[in-house]
């Protein structure tokens, strides 16, 4: 290899991107006043939902990756428009305001930069508080530094500009919350609670005034509050409300505004909760003349506090004061990072874990008689403390109902692939919400109805009677000898007068001309005319003696014959309904073994093109033109006999595709020219080793095509991209487009052996399709024991485990969805065998209240051949911050037909977070050793024991006799295992400390790993390291104490989420070996190598060209450099970043053609590279 | 002498406006001081690691988030102060 080309270069593509948000807003930033858009910030992008007040559902409008770290976000209003804009802070360091255009599109309006980059502690970017009234806004670090912009609205060109910022900077000073309060048109106020390192026992409420005249700010007021005070909400002025705000503690509510009376309130408790609250997040709700606040505590429990106030004649400027304010429990949610209530009458619940939920008001809670504390009982925060009567019971949902939910996979805590089947198997979720995850690249599909069939199903028509009609009237099914014909209506039912010929096999059936029908049968067409009136006619046209027909295509006008003797025949329909056949019969250059015409194009009369596959692996264009009939357009040569052809029409005339299906399995798409009849841009796939056959099918209004090989796929065109798709459950031989009353689009039948199903396809902009089984605790490991069967080990703190001595139940399931698990200073473990076949939990074996898990694995022992077994690492009463624990140990289970079986348990020394099976042995990472234990009967056998230099090992992989481990802090290192000293010799380490949480080996001296931080690296051990200089590398590894030779990074990469696990494999059928990652925050992504060294060349620079294009024309509106963000911890190497490159068919059309013309390329030949590195990738 | 004074006086002004400056008189306590907390602000900032903490031990975000910047500024609770208060509940 050329010493100047890197040894490896990957490719990386995102197969789902992070669901976790950050934070959301809701307001319109569309400009509509009657609309309302939700717009999510993840980590490092930007969703905008709208809200479909009809069906309640939300509708994904755009997606917007910024390739940097998003912070924070908050909304404002220009004034004097009614459209929102939005502030996003982020790790470029740039302050970054932006808008919706009318195409739903972020354009920048304001990109300043204002502090150093990254996520740092004096980096005014944490909290953003912005004026009610839209004048300015706060932006505060943790630590020391605030800065307050104002901002000034350009009344030309009805844009915004923003001041220099006056800085309030105030050393050792901590802020834990900032809330700007609603203060009318006086000057803005902003309020934060501190605290001061000098004095760590106390914390302060402090407002900050921005002068507007004077364009300074002043801290204003301080006052101390208590001491575990979280969470601010201002309360509205005007109209609504008196001003001022909630200030929100451990277990009290109260009332402050300045130097104004403060009222008290305590946060109710749940009948069996020990510890005082806290408000975690809240939302204001305005109406006409009123306002309500809905608070939620950490334990999920919605409170809705209203304030009382009355009109006091002063001469000061505020005439309103509080009365009271009053607290009452309204419903119980999840915990949510934030709340968002639509002015339709929807609440948003932006959950921290699992799916995201839309509910809808049923009332405001005002009807019932749950109790209500007000602040009047309360005269100061002592008596709050010292009530006791502040409890209420949880119920289900009573004020809200769920309307709509947003799937998300976040967070993944483990994953692995099951290669056999192709699909990932992942853990998400936490606490009672967690559930198993089976990810599989297909297109789920809605099965409507399903019969038997008497025989072996050939093929399948559905047709219409008349060219008027709306539905398919029959469902022609075609078998070995015969046909079988059914109506459609409300039911279907056999028919026998049809007029069909029902002793042959269909090979096609058409309604052609206005009232006939068409069938072709190897011996011949039958015509069936007339079909509106009682009786029709039917007439039959016959083949030469001797010659068979072999295949065929119609359209309504057209009908196409392939015959035995290679002769194609061709009719056409006038308009009184008759077959006239083309004057010649043109011979072709092989048997006939495919046909198709199409579909005819809107406003005309025939389809314009006729594909000819022949068996001399030819496919050629004829044209139908009356002027040129049947002359030969254009020829393309093929790998294999095509064994059916399909054409389809784009949209808007735009061309066609011909899809060709080969013996070989092979799948081809390519286009056709509308007008010159040329074949170009050829994409191929593989679908399977059985022949492919192809078929026409309409879903949502496009002309797509069903392929049939061994699974059944959709082949689409998903965003700028041409995609095949297999579709779930998809066992098919054959099948076609269904339209009937019932199911008026999407419709599909397809025939499976002796089975008929009929189905609708969906949904086509998810094309990863996701079972769900739901678990008890927050997951931590999975194993896979057998092919159908998976050992989940889930495990976590504060929990009281109500199945201790109680069966879980549907109900008690639902019911802790909702409110959660009783909270208690213990752990609650479960061990639960899953069948991911049948999709059933077989057998949970709860662990007693002290036992936490952090590892397990399945080893069969070498001493017992015979059995599989199943270790879990246990500790027990384990604290953590700091660790601490009362003893570790290694539960060792059989695995029986029935589940596991305990056997014994085995005290370790240390914690164990890494277990793997090596050499028919266990091996254990006990805190910094490598343990080798045997199977005995009491207990685990120690059979080696070696200590290493690492601090804790939290991943351990192994080839043959070479080992790699991986520490918490310390990066990873190769050992190999000396089987005559029985015990391992550490060869290679790395230079860069990670701290990683998981890793793969690659090939023998190669090993992938993720670490804490986000990013992803492939370290490869020299080439000299070998078994035969073991005592050499021993004897100077003492000699300077560490190894004496180094890991070299091949590639590095900030995949912005921590790694939860890793796999290699490919996911789809014949796919390319590639490392598929997890990330906690629901990210999955594939990496794989590039292959040759042009294509390397061309995606490095392809990419550097993005990189500048992307930057230039504001897209990154954060203005964050993508080598930086990729290399955020360690400089990014050796990976192409496919998401980046995806981008490039949303550039206009200049920036396109600048780069072709700079890479010497053409744009369609830089298209077609990323499609099909895109399809050679991942799906 | 003069230049050394200057020389700390530009020291001590940038080292208050840039946190975390050192030089050879840094003690160790100081250093290590400096280095939690960033590690407590990294900790709350990032927002996988602040999850991944918070599924760790099993609280809100929230409630991660303000423990850890309670960390960071050194909070204890005053013994005879609003922790007996809450205890007495």
């Amino acid at each position: 290899m050329n010493s100047n080309q890197p040894e490896l270069v990957l490719y990386h593509l995102s197969l789902k991107r992070p669901s976790a948000s950050v934070k959301s807003v809701i307001g319109s930033f569309t400009g509509h006043k009657s609309k309302q858009e939700l717009i999510v910030a993840l980590h490092s992008s930007l969703i905008v939902y709208s809200l479909d007040t009809e069906t309640g559902q939300l509708h994904k409008e755009r997606e917007h990756e910024l390739f940097c770290i998003v912070q924070n976000i908050a909304k404002f209003r220009i004034p004097g428009s009614i459209q929102h804009c939005l502030i996003i802070t982020s790790d470029s360091g740039n302050i970054t305001l932006t808008r919706l255009n009318e195409k739903i599109e972020f354009e920048s309006l304001v990109n300043h930069p204002l502090t150093k980059t990254g996520l740092r502690r004096l980096n005014p970017s944490c909290y953003i508080a912005v004026d009610p009234k839209n004048r300015s806004f706060m932006l505060c670090a943790l630590e020391k530094n605030k800065m307050i912009t104002v901002l000034n609205r350009n009344s030309e060109d009805n844009t915004i500009k923003i001041s220099s910022p006056l800085e309030a900077n105030i050393s050792k000073v901590v802020t834990f919350y900032t809330c700007a309060l609603d203060v009318g048109y006086d000057n803005p106020l902003t309020a934060t609670i501190e605290c001061n390192y000098d004095s760590p026992t106390k914390k302060y409420l402090s407002y900050y005034e921005l002068d507007l005249g004077l364009n300074h700010v002043v801290k204003k007021y301080t006052e101390e509050i208590p001491f575990k005070s979280n969470f601010l909400i201002s309360i509205p002025r005007d109209a609504e409300g008196p001003s001022g705000l909630l200030l929100c503690s451990q277990g009290i509510i109260q009332f402050k505004f300045l130097n104004k009376r403060t009222h008290c309130l305590p946060i109710p408790k749940r009948k069996n909760q020990k510890e005082l609250s806290y408000i975690i997040n809240g939302e204001c709700h305005k109406m006409k003349n009123s306002f309500f606040f809905l608070l939620q505590s950490d334990l999920g429990d919605i409170f809705k506090v209203s304030v009382t106030y009355q009109e006091v004649q002063d001469d000061t400027y505020d005439t309103k004061e509080v009365s009271s304010i009053e607290i009452k429990y309204f419903d119980s949610l999840p915990v949510c990072l934030d709340l968002h209530i639509f002015k339709s009458g929807f609440l948003f619940a932006d959950t921290e874990t699992g799916d995201k939920y839309l509910y809808q008001f049923e009332k405001l809670g005002d009807d019932d008689d749950g109790t209500i504390w007000s602040s009047e009982n309360y005269p100061d925060e002592e008596s709050v403390y010292e009530d006791h009567h502040i409890y209420f019971d949880t119920k289900e949902l009573d004020n809200l109902s769920l309307v709509y939910i947003l799937d998300c996979l976040n967070p993944i805590t483990d994953g692995l692939l099951d290669q056999e089947k192709s699909q990932l198997v992942l853990t998400s979720g936490g606490s009672s919400r967690s559930s198993l995850k089976l990810l599989k690249h297909e297109l789920a599909i809605n099965e409507l109805a399903s019969s038997e069939l008497p025989g072996s199903a050939l093929n399948i028509f559905t047709t219409k009677v008349s060219h008027k009609d709306q539905y398919d009237k029959y469902m022609v099914i075609s078998f070995i000898d015969g046909t079988l014909v059914l109506s459609i209506g409300e039911s279907v039912d056999e028919v026998s007068d049809s007029g069909l010929e029902l002793q042959v096999s269909t090979i096609a059936v058409q309604q052609v001309g206005r009232n006939s029908l068409a069938q072709v049968h190897s011996h011949g067409i039958v015509h069936l005319k007339g079909l509106n009136e009682p009786s029709f006619e039917k007439s039959l046209w016959q083949p030469p003696v001797g010659a068979e027909i072999l295949v065929a295509s119609m359209t309504n006008s057209q009908i196409a014959l392939g015959l035995s003797n290679r002769e194609l025949v061709y009719f056409e329909i006038d308009e009184y309904d008759q077959l006239i056949e083309h004057k010649e019969r043109k011979e072709m250059s092989g048997r006939i073994s495919a046909l198709s015409l199409g579909q005819i194009p809107d406003g005309r009369l025939r389809s314009p093109f006729l594909a000819v596959g022949c068996n001399d692996m030819t496919i050629k264009i004829l044209s139908t033109d009356p002027n040129s009939c049947l002359e030969v357009l254009s020829l393309q040569a093929l790998s294999s006999i095509p064994s059916d052809l399909q054409i389809t029409n784009l949209e808007q005339g735009a061309g066609y595709f011909v899809h060709i299906g080969l013996d070989s399995g092979i799948y081809i798409r390519t286009l056709l020219n509308r007008i010159s009849g040329q074949l170009s841009d050829t994409r191929v796939n593989y679908l399977g080793p059985k022949r492919v056959s192809l078929s026409p099918v309409k879903i949502f209004g496009k002309n797509l095509v069903l392929a049939f090989s061994d699974t059944s796929y959709l082949s689409y065109n998903s965003g700028f991209d041409a995609k095949i798709t297999p579709l779930c459950d998809g066992k098919f031989t054959y099948g076609c487009g269904f339209i009937s009353e019932e199911c008026p689009e999407n419709g599909v039948v397809g025939v499976s052996a002796e089975n008929l199903t009929i189905f609708t396809i969906d949904q086509l902009d998810t094309d990863m399709n996701v079972k769900d089984i739901p678990l008890t605790f927050t997951p931590r490991r999975i194993t896979l024991v057998s092919e159908d069967v998976v050992v989940v080990t889930e495990s976590q703190h504060y929990t009281k485990n109500p199945y201790l001595n109680s069966v879980a139940t549907e109900e008690s399931r639902e019911l802790y969805q909702q409110i959660g698990y009783e909270k208690s200073s213990h752990w609650s473990s479960v061990i639960e065998t899953v069948d991911i076949q049948s999709q059933q939990v077989i057998q949970a074996i709860n662990l007693d209240k002290e036992l936490a898990i952090f590892g397990s694995t399945k080893v069969s022992f070498a001493s017992h051949p015979d059995e599989v077994y199943f270790i879990v690492s246990c500790s027990v009463e384990q604290e953590l911050l700091p660790n601490i624990n009362k003893g570790t140990q290694l539960r060792t289970y059989k695995i029986t037909e029935e589940g596991l079986q305990f056997l014994h348990s085995t005290e370790t020394d240390q914690l164990v977070y890494s277990l793997t099976e090596f050499q028919g042995k266990l091996l254990a990472g006990v805190g910094n050793l490598l343990v080798l234990y045997d199977l005995g009967l009491k207990k685990l056998l120690k059979k080696s024991l070696t200590q290493t230099s690492f601090h804790q090992i939290t991943s351990i992989d192994y080839q043959g006799f070479r080992i790699v481990i991986s520490d918490m802090k310390q990066s990873s290192m190769f050992l190999s295992f000396n089987a005559e000293e029985n015990r391992f010799i550490s060869l290679c380490d790395d230079i860069t400390q990670r701290h990683i949480t998981c890793s793969k080996m690659l090939d023998y001296s190669t090993v992938v790993t993720g670490d804490r931080f986000g990013t992803i690296s492939v370290l490869r051990c020299p080439e000299k390291v070998n078994k035969d200089h073991l005592d050499y590398i021993e004897a100077k590894s003492k000699m300077i104490g560490e190894c004496p030779f180094k890991l070299k990074q091949l590639a590095s990469y900030y995949v912005q989420d921590v790694v939860t696990s890793l796999s290699r494999g490919s996911l789809t059928v014949g796919g390319k070996q590639s490392i598929i990652y997890t990330g906690l925050q629901g990210t999955i992504g594939i990496l794989s190598p590039i292959q040759t060294p042009s294509d390397i060349d061309f995606f490095v620079s392809l990419e550097d060209s993005l990189r500048q294009e992307l930057l230039k024309s504001k897209h990154l509106l954060t203005g964050r450099s993508h080598l930086k963000y990729r290399g955020y911890y360690v400089p990014a190497q050796g990976v192409v970043d496919g998401d980046l490159i995806q981008y490039f068919y949303q550039l206009p059309d200049s920036t396109k053609q600048f780069i072709s013309t700079k890479l010497d390329r053409s744009t369609l030949e830089i298209e077609r590279k990323i499609s099909i590195m895109r399809s050679l990738v991942a799906l | 002498m003069a230049d050394k004074l200057k020389e700390q006086q530009v020291f001590d002004q940038l080292k208050s406006k840039h946190l975390g400056l050192g030089n050879a008189d840094t003690t160790r306590k100081e250093w290590l001081d400096n280095i939690a907390k960033d590690t407590y602000a990294t900790l709350v900032q990032h927002n996988p690691m602040l999850e991944y903490l918070s599924i760790g031990l099993n609280k809100p975000q929230a409630i991660t988030k303000f423990e850890m910047i309670e960390k960071m500024a050194g909070c204890r609770v005053d013994e005879d102060g609003i922790k007996s208060k809450i205890d007495r509940n």
